[in-house]
């Protein structure tokens, strides 16, 4: 299993999928800041494959490692209700990929790098939103 | 020769500022047969715009006086349905995504492929079309619902819940015999065919689209 959790789930969940272990160290440090679990995942496979169970609160996906895996991962997440739960994150943004995934479902659509409080305001919300749609609850 | 009834027939609304941009997008949409009308200014739109005709938008962002996007809010704020193509010479993610999640169908940057631009159209008209019936449904439904009488109301609300007769006129302390008889009125005035086709009435009004 190439994911690492805190167990138990305490409340709903901040999953990253990310492989590239730079960024998931700053996005470790940004996300500490929420009073949320966080699931590191490497792959959109591992985290369709192991993600069963867990309450998410807010999916935050590598888009320049998705590439164009990406459309095909976003309906997979639809088919399990969680594409509004997710926010794509890239450095090579591009708008019609960002039109795509949105006009797909997701959340949000983020060119990194942003400043920490803007990313966190938007993961904050996206929760938020998350919750209050599935009735899941925060602790 | 037949006059089409403009009010039914979708039409692509062009705004853009240039002129040039807004012939050669007319005679792009007559070229395949779509009806096109062309507006130099958000402004200009919003004074003609009517909301009973369908169709789609092709907006360009950047535009003297009223952006395109601030004629989305506009649009936004009066419920209008019809759904928005952005076009840009000058666009960045943040805009797409903002756009997007204002509601836009599509976003699309110059240049483009004519052909692209006519899919996504085409897709928006369909988009329009589809909004159009179901808003209509939802309406007839609602004018249905507003000729029963308060009991009755109550008695579909717990017919939908999928309570039995008896356990109705237990809930509201009356006979068997009366549920009965609201029951087969409201059927009569929902024009149900069906339990099933009452519940998808009822549901479509809960959860609307």
């Amino acid at each position: 299993m190439d994911r690492q959790t805190e167990i138990p789930q305490i409340g709903p969940a901040v999953c990253v999928i990310e492989s590239d272990p730079g960024m998931n160290l700053q996005l470790g440090k940004l996300l500490a800041y929420l009073d949320s679990p966080i699931i590191h995942y490497q792959s959109a496979e591992s985290f369709l494959a192991e993600s069963e169970g867990i309450e998410v609160g807010c999916i935050l996906a590598d888009g320049d490692q998705l590439g164009e895996k990406s459309p095909e991962f976003i309906a997979q997440l639809s088919q399990r209700g969680l594409s509004g739960a997710t926010i794509i994150i890239a450095r090579q943004a591009n708008i019609d990929d960002a039109v795509k995934a949105l006009q797909q479902g997701i959340a949000d659509y983020i060119e990194i790098p942003q400043p920490d409080r803007l990313l966190l305001a938007k993961i904050r919300q996206v929760i938020s939103r998350t919750v209050s749609a599935s009735g899941l609850r925060t602790h | 020769m037949k006059k089409d009834n403009p009010a039914d027939k979708p039409t692509v609304f062009i705004v853009d500022d240039d002129e040039p941009v807004r012939d050669s997008l007319k005679m792009l949409m007559r070229s395949v047969g779509l009806s096109a009308e062309t507006f130099s200014g958000a402004a200009e739109f919003l004074e003609a715009y009517d909301p009973d005709r369908p169709g789609c938008l092709v907006l360009d962002i950047r535009m003297p006086g009223m952006s395109g996007m601030e004629l989305q809010e506009k649009l936004n704020e009066i419920h209008a349905i019809l759904p928005i193509i952005f076009i840009t010479g000058h666009g960045d993610v943040p805009m797409a995504v903002k756009a997007i999640q204002y509601g836009a169908a599509d976003f699309i940057q110059k240049p483009f492929r004519d052909q692209d631009l006519l899919d996504r159209i085409n897709k928006a008209i369909e988009q329009d079309a589809s909004n159009r019936a179901q808003l209509l449904e939802t309406r007839d439904i609602e004018e249905r619902l507003s000729n029963l009488t308060p009991r009755e109301k109550e008695v579909l609300e717990l017919i939908v819940d999928g309570r039995p007769n008896k356990v109705i006129a237990a809930d509201l302390e009356v006979s068997q015999r009366t549920v009965e008889i609201h029951r087969a009125r409201v059927m009569d005035k929902m024009r149900a065919s069906s339990l099933a086709h009452l519940v998808r009435m009822v549901m479509r009004l809960r959860n609307p689209g």
